[in-house]
């Protein structure tokens, strides 16, 4: 049997880093820019320089670093040839960007990615439901959505909020039990 | 200027943040302060604890993240990077996977039509290492050398082995605390500093200190392992489990601690170890017996045990006699990343089964095979077991 090898520079190893950071990435540039468009292209050239570097980016915590600043000197060359979508941004910073400086939304993005990883770390169904719930979605919808009937919803947002409560001790559970037990 | 200094103390707060939120008693006191002094420096870091805290964060994150497809971003750069040739190929798979499902309905029953389910294959990523939490490296995937500034470890497709600890290098509480996380599916062993080796079976945890220090080797266990100890008579080796510590010194033995299943256990192969409750009893254990652990009642008893059944598991097989439905379930669900459902709990409780699974079956000929065993009636649908009444 033919046994596919896997190594650093390998597809397998770009998808890695690809899971890892993309979601923290993108909800920093979105807090930016509120362009969904514009944040997916500039973290598309942010990729392709990360890969051209991956070498000299001995851990997770240098490759965050690298990417951070990339992306945000791309958007600041962005902002400067685009005047209007500065003005944009300066005339309305409380609705199109966060209110948040760069440090701050750097560690809201961090720790918000780390929360997720440990939701994601739940069995794919009731991670699915999970996640869905925390869009705002009703049992039903999610039972619609994923055509299983609503009590293996219900019974599996339970088992979900079991587990999140070992990963998640102590963070306070107000809104996990408003998301999971809500109607 | 927001730079390079700058990112990567975000980075390091980021860190500290999540801990202080998820696991405060892994914060030296320092570090501690040093969160509780971010939090004090301004009103806007006050509101953002606050947020982050109360799941406004998480909701703005959700509705960002609801905007964009990871995995379409991911193939986009991978096309740039590494050209089309297997992305078309899925693609038509794809497609082919869509219209048979459509075709077969919502609800399948066990005919033989399904998507064959198979645990993690060999050569992909069976577990990862977390540094102090976060910094995840995931092993299995390829041969690599981690080296991590203070410890240094060479990882293969089935183990990882760290390399001993060096003079000079900190100690607990000094160093720092790594887990080797096995996710439901996998299957992976760990070689710790002292050379003690631990399989650890699908959905089980291990954490360790970077190196043991020179009175004490202590480790803490989620999920199932199996210990062979490297004999050391002057320091003891301990494994805790929540109330349960087991003690050993050079033996071999398999611990059992899924906090789903309420009841743990410490089975010994070879030598002896010593297992002990907290604020209760301690029972000395002989080869061929077992530590049984009630994590309701606190009962706690030592029997006699099949110690081949107990470790079956390392060689891929589940061996079941006279073991109930539901814990059978549980142990499927954690091979497979599958959730099972009852759709009446009165089912529960009720059926025996004794036979043998092995990891290496597709998921859907083992659940056939129970169901022509009798019993309740069970059908897949996705990623979920649903348990009918027969």
């Amino acid at each position: 049997m033919e046994k596919r090898k896997q190594r650093t520079g390998s597809r397998e190893h770009f998808r890695e880093l690809h899971k890892s950071t993309y979601e923290a990435l993108f909800y920093y540039l979105y807090s930016r820019t509120a362009d969904k468009q514009l944040a997916e292209d500039i973290l598309q050239e942010a990729y392709i320089l990360l890969w051209e570097k991956r070498e000299e980016l001995k851990d997770l915590a240098a490759v965050k670093t690298f990417m951070y600043i990339t992306v945000r000197n791309k958007l600041m060359t962005h902002n400067r040839d685009s005047s209007t979508h500065n003005r944009l941004l300066e005339n309305a910073p409380g609705i199109f960007a966060s209110s948040l400086d760069d440090s701050e939304l750097i560690v809201e993005a961090e720790v918000v990615a780390q929360v997720r990883a440990a939701v994601a770390k739940l069995p794919s169904q009731t991670r699915r439901i999970t996640l869905l719930s925390l869009q705002g979605y009703t049992v039903d919808e999610i039972a619609e959505r994923l055509s299983i009937s609503p009590n293996t919803v219900k019974t599996l947002k339970k088992s979900a909020y079991a587990q999140l409560r070992t990963d998640l001790a102590h963070l306070r559970n107000s809104w996990l039990l408003f998301f999971l037990f809500l109607d | 200027m927001f730079a390079l200094h700058n990112t990567e103390e975000s980075l390091r707060t980021a860190n500290l943040v999540y801990r202080f939120i998820a696991d405060p008693a892994s914060l030296s006191d320092g570090e501690r302060a040093k969160v509780e002094g971010w939090i004090e420096e301004s009103e806007s870091h006050r509101q953002l604890y606050e947020d982050m805290v109360s799941g406004r964060s998480l909701e703005r994150f959700g509705h960002a993240c609801a905007r964009t497809d990871r995995k379409a971003h991911q193939k986009a750069v991978e096309a740039r990077l590494f050209g089309f040739a297997r992305r078309r190929r899925r693609l038509a798979g794809m497609v082919a996977g869509a219209a048979a499902a459509v075709i077969a309905g919502l609800f399948l029953t066990l005919s033989g039509g399904e998507q064959p389910i198979h645990v993690l294959p060999e050569g992909s990523v069976q577990a990862y290492i977390l540094t102090d939490g976060d910094r995840t490296i995931g092993l299995g995937g390829m041969d690599t050398v981690i080296n991590a500034g203070t410890y240094r470890a060479v990882a293969g497709t089935s183990a990882v082995a760290f390399e001993p600890r060096r003079p000079g290098t900190p100690e607990p509480p000094q160093c720092k605390t790594l887990s080797v996380v096995v996710p439901a599916g996998g299957m992976y062993s760990v070689e710790l500093e002292d050379g003690t080796r631990v399989q650890l079976n699908s959905g089980s945890s291990l954490t360790f200190p970077e190196f043991f220090g020179d009175k004490a080797r202590e480790v803490e266990l989620s999920g199932e392992g199996f210990f062979e100890v490297a004999p050391d008579e002057a320091r003891l080796f301990t494994v805790r489990t929540g109330d349960m510590t087991t003690r050993a010194l050079g033996t071999s033995f398999n611990v059992t601690a899924y906090v789903d299943n309420g009841t743990f256990y410490s089975t010994l192969v070879s030598g002896i170890t010593e297992v002990s409750i907290a604020g209760g009893a301690t029972e000395t254990i002989r080869p061929g017996y077992s530590a049984i652990y009630n994590t309701g009642t606190g009962n706690f008893a030592v029997v006699q045990a099949d110690t081949a059944e107990a470790t079956a598991w390392r060689g891929g097989e589940l061996i079941f006699a006279g073991m109930e439905l539901e814990d059978i379930l549980k142990t499927l669900s954690r091979w497979y990343d599958v959730d099972y459902v009852y759709t009446d709990r009165a089912l529960t409780g009720r059926h025996t089964f004794a036979g043998k699974a092995d990891r290496q079956e597709d998921l859907l000929s083992i659940l056939r095979r129970l169901n022509s065993l009798g019993g309740p009636r069970l059908e897949i649908n996705g990623r979920t077991i649903t348990v009918n009444p027969s």
